[in-house]
């Protein structure tokens, strides 16, 4: 039984369809992830969760028992607000502390925990300060004490993340990681960067428009997208589109108009259409010279493209660059800066071979 | 349920007792003037005779509301007395808002152009004056105007005058009774409006102006 | 051209400072004749609190005097539970039957003539045979100016960011507690200028209270009124002066409040 079971549950705005007939599971401990573009639905998901709306339709079951009509005040869960809803007129410690006093807890006890969440997202020597005399990442850092401060079943994070610099949120995922880990609780996060929910998330939900259209962990998500939105959203990838020329022995052949012919590896379960896009990130593409020995007949095949570089980017620890191809159409490679000196870069202008291996190609349906 | 429907139930709870107190001390009075006004004026006596007798029941008050007339509100439109104080009043409003208009509109606007931290204090300044009483700052002009106040004096010393004017209860006095008492309420929404258009809008024709001006300004 | 707008800035100087003293001008002028040891407005007799003297000597008028303070402070108090709680209902209630009629009943004395206000709620008075008067008086301004408090602290309850009560309620309030804990300190800016607006319009009316008053219990400045139609007398300026200082120090200690719960919210945690 899972921890929190979320069935078909629906929620309309007016005639508009926030969320659409949702299903999913939630074990004990897990650290999830919701993923997708704005509007989508993800606030208005948590929102249900931590009892501010009430679904349409479908129950929501928190160990069990079907939670839909009860009130927030009453529920296990706690959130941290997108907005962070800090009350503008409690110290940072009072802000902290408003939910333990709530609970009953002894003053000792507030005390400790207070100190303890303080030290938790370093806001040591700020206690008796106002919201407004803090900055934007130091108020994010107090929303997140607060609704941490209950240890509650399940925590509900909206973009808990989305006003910190980079050092300071990848030090925040990290105490984050190890925090869930430690105390054993069940995080729920929505979050708007794919990097952050690939760090942390033991697995990924990705939503659009109301639905949930995947739920995998981080690398099925990126190596075996569902769909083609779900490979454009998540990522970046390199689409053809074409039609199954041949298949055979697990390899389909697909002649696509702006790349040729490419061999790809077919997934389990099979395409069953002939119209198909094969898609390959960007990373697994290779550039060289001259082109490497072909082996038509290994499960190892090489597909290969000529071109132009028509653009390069350096972004440190890897270079991008976008292949002209004969074709007019543009494919995306990029490739890790493994040596100080530029050894393997090339040049704009420069004509390249660019190659990929049957397996690194992904086939999906329209 | 979402969470304003939560709040909502408390929310209505709380409006009870005020929406009790209006329907007694609002509602129910104003149904009084509503039947006088539209009753004969036999009937209409106040203020020392009951208007409703509430002991009367149901039956009394469907015979009450059947005797309801609007004889009141026909006089008041055949009777030229009533037009012209109308009219009257209707004259005197229009043009102390023009009045109110010329005179608040420079000082919002020189407001608004005060450096930041000044802006702030005029509002004060302009502010303070409505919180004392209506009563006392009108009476506060009479000490002034009255026929050996301030005014008269001033003028006499000066000898713009030979003799007292009177100005109280004159024309003039009403306007600038009026004038005084509004003019806080004309210059804060200006100041309100012009102090959001940006400064620089009204000195962009400064800033378009030739080059040959603009240097020899240096 | 830089010169028109240095001296369209030195006109706006001049337009300022003489609409302030045109504003201050009577006032301080009434100030200073309060001060005046001469019965006649002609003469300055030099500094005196005579007149002040005067006030404090004559009965009818300090009678009158405590019957405004009291009205005004009873009324105001009413005014602003009665205000607030039909803010709360409006500003939070949602849809409910009645509402329409309930706001129209809170909007209307605020265009009515207070001729109509008054001439109604004496009908009221004189239907239930209330003995006019304090009460009579009292209610009539309670009405009145529950009106203003309710439009003063509807907007800012409208204001307020919704999810700071979501993340009370979040935290383990219920919506009386979360109100309680987090919106109601939050509002009270709102509800001190409601409370100071009430007692200020209690303090200055004239007609509501002659028309709701009995003989024998006249307020201040039904007192004033009548008293000025006779002929300007130094007392009154004494009077109206004392009442501009009463104001100025409501305004100042309610500043001085409003700051003060501002920092207090910092170490003391409402339980
Ligand atoms: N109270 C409401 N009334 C009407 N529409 C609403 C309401 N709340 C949300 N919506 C709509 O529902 C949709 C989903 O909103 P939601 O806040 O869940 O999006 P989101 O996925 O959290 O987006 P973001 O990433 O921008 O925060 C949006 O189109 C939004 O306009
Ligand atoms: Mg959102």
């Amino acid at each position: 039984m899972p921890l929190l079971r979320i069935e078909g549950v629906a929620k309309s705005f007016g005639n508009f369809r926030a969320v659409d007939k949702l299903s999913l599971d939630i074990r004990a401990g897990e650290f999830f992830a919701l993923l997708g573009p704005s509007g989508c639905g993800k606030t208005t998901l948590l929102r249900m969760l931590a009892g501010f709306e009430t679904p349409d339709e479908g129950r929501i079951l928190l160990g069990g028992s079907d939670i839909a009509q009860v009130l927030p005040h009453e529920r296990p869960v706690n959130m941290m607000f997108q907005n962070y809803a800090l009350f503008p007129h409690l110290s940072v410690r009072d802000n902290i502390a408003f939910g333990l006093k709530r609970a009953g807890m002894a003053r000792r006890d507030i005390a400790t925990r207070v100190a303890e969440m303080v030290a938790l997202v370093k806001l040591e020597g700020l206690e008796k300060r106002k919201p407004d005399q803090l900055s934007g990442g130091q108020r994010q850092r107090v929303a997140l004490a607060r609704s941490l401060a209950r240890r509650p079943q399940v925590l509900l994070l909206d973009e808990p993340l989305a006003a910190l610099d980079k050092k300071l949120r990848e030090s925040t995922q990290g105490e984050l990681m190890e925090l869930q880990r430690r105390l054993g609780m069940t995080f729920i996060i929505v979050t708007h960067d794919q990097e952050e929910a690939m760090t942390m998330a033991g697995r990924i939900g990705v939503m659009d428009a109301g639905r949930l259209v995947q739920v995998a962990t981080p690398r099925n998500l990126y190596e075996a997208p569902a769909s083609r939105w779900i490979a454009e959203f998540v990522g970046d990838i390199n689409l053809f589109h074409g039609q199954v020329a041949a298949r055979a022995n697990g390899r389909l052949t697909v002649a696509t108009a702006e790349a040729g012919t490419l061999a790809v590896s077919e997934l389990w379960p099979p395409v069953t259409k002939d119209v198909v896009s094969v898609a390959i990130r960007p990373e697994k593409v290779k550039l060289s010279r001259r082109a490497p020995a072909t082996d038509e007949g290994g499960t190892h095949a090489i597909n290969r493209l000529e071109g132009v570089v028509a653009d390069v980017n350096y972004l440190g620890g890897v270079t991008s660059y976008r292949v002209k191809l004969e074709t007019g159409a543009v494919l995306r490679a990029s490739m890790a800066n493994t040596a100080r000196l530029d050894v393997d870069a090339y040049l704009a202008g420069q004509r390249v071979v660019a190659w990929f291996t049957a397996d690194d190609c992904l086939v999906l349906e329209q | 349920m979402s969470a304003r429907r939560i709040f909502a139930r408390p929310a209505r709870l709380a409006a009870i007792a005020p929406y009790l107190w209006m329907v007694l001390f609002f509602l129910v009075p104003f149904g009084f003037v509503l039947k006088i006004s539209l009753s004969q004026t036999a009937i209409a006596q106040p203020p020392y005779t009951p208007v409703f007798d509430f002991t009367a029941g149901r039956a009394a008050l469907a015979a009450a509301f059947a005797q309801l007339s609007l004889d009141n509100f026909r006089l008041l439109i055949q009777d030229n007395l009533y037009i012209l104080s109308y009219l009257r009043s209707l004259v005197v409003a229009v043009s102390s808002t023009l009045i109110l208009l010329l005179i608040g509109y420079p000082i919002a606007y020189g407001m608004a152009r005060l450096p930041q931290r000044w802006q702030g204090i005029a509002m004060m300044l302009v502010i303070v004056p409505f919180w004392t009483s209506f009563l006392i700052r009108i009476y506060a002009w009479i000490n002034i105007l009255q026929h050996d106040g301030l005014l008269n004096q001033v003028l006499l010393a000066l000898h713009i005058v030979s003799a007292p004017v009177i100005w109280l209860s004159t024309d003039s006095a009403m306007y600038l009774g009026i004038v005084y008492s509004y003019l806080p309420f004309m210059i804060l929404p200006l100041y309100a409006t012009l102090s959001k258009l940006d400064a620089s809008m009204l000195e962009a024709p400064a800033i378009s102006a030739p080059r040959r001006d603009r240097r020899s300004g240096w | 051209m830089a010169r028109t707008v240095t001296r369209l800035t030195r006109f706006n100087m001049t337009s300022l400072a003489a609409g302030l003293a045109f504003l201050y001008l009577p006032i301080v002028i009434l100030v200073i004749y309060s001060f005046n040891a001469s019965r006649l407005v002609t003469v300055w007799g030099g500094w005196s609190l005579r007149w002040y003297h005067e006030f404090f000597n004559d009965r009818a008028m300090l009678e009158a005097a405590w019957m405004s303070l009291s009205v005004a402070a009873v009324s105001a108090t009413l005014a602003t539970l009665l205000g607030t709680l039909a803010a709360v209902g409006l500003a939070r209630g949602e849809r409910f039957r009645g509402r329409a009629l309930f706001s129209g009943m809170l909007y209307s004395p605020l265009v009515m003539p207070e001729v109509i206000s008054g001439l109604s709620l004496l009908l009221l008075f004189v239907a239930l045979n209330a003995e006019r008067g304090f009460w009579t008086v009292t209610i009539a301004h309670t009405t009145l100016t529950m009106c203003f408090v309710t439009v003063v602290v509807q907007s800012r309850l409208s204001a307020l960011d919704r999810s700071l009560e979501e993340a009370a309620m979040d935290l383990g309030c219920d919506p009386v507690r979360a109100f309680l804990l987090v919106t109601l300190p939050l509002i009270v800016p709102a509800i001190v200028a409601g409370w100071m607006l009430a007692f200020t319009l209690s303090l200055d009316d004239v007609v509501i209270a002659s028309f709701t008053t009995g003989p024998g219990s006249a307020t201040l400045p039904i007192r004033i009124y009548s008293e000025v139609r006779l002929g300007v007398k130094p007392e009154i300026n004494a009077i109206c002066t004392l009442a501009i200082a009463l104001i100025a120090v409501i305004i100042v200690v309610a500043s001085f409040a409003s700051k003060l719960s501002n920092a207090r919210g910092e170490s003391a945690a409402p339980l």
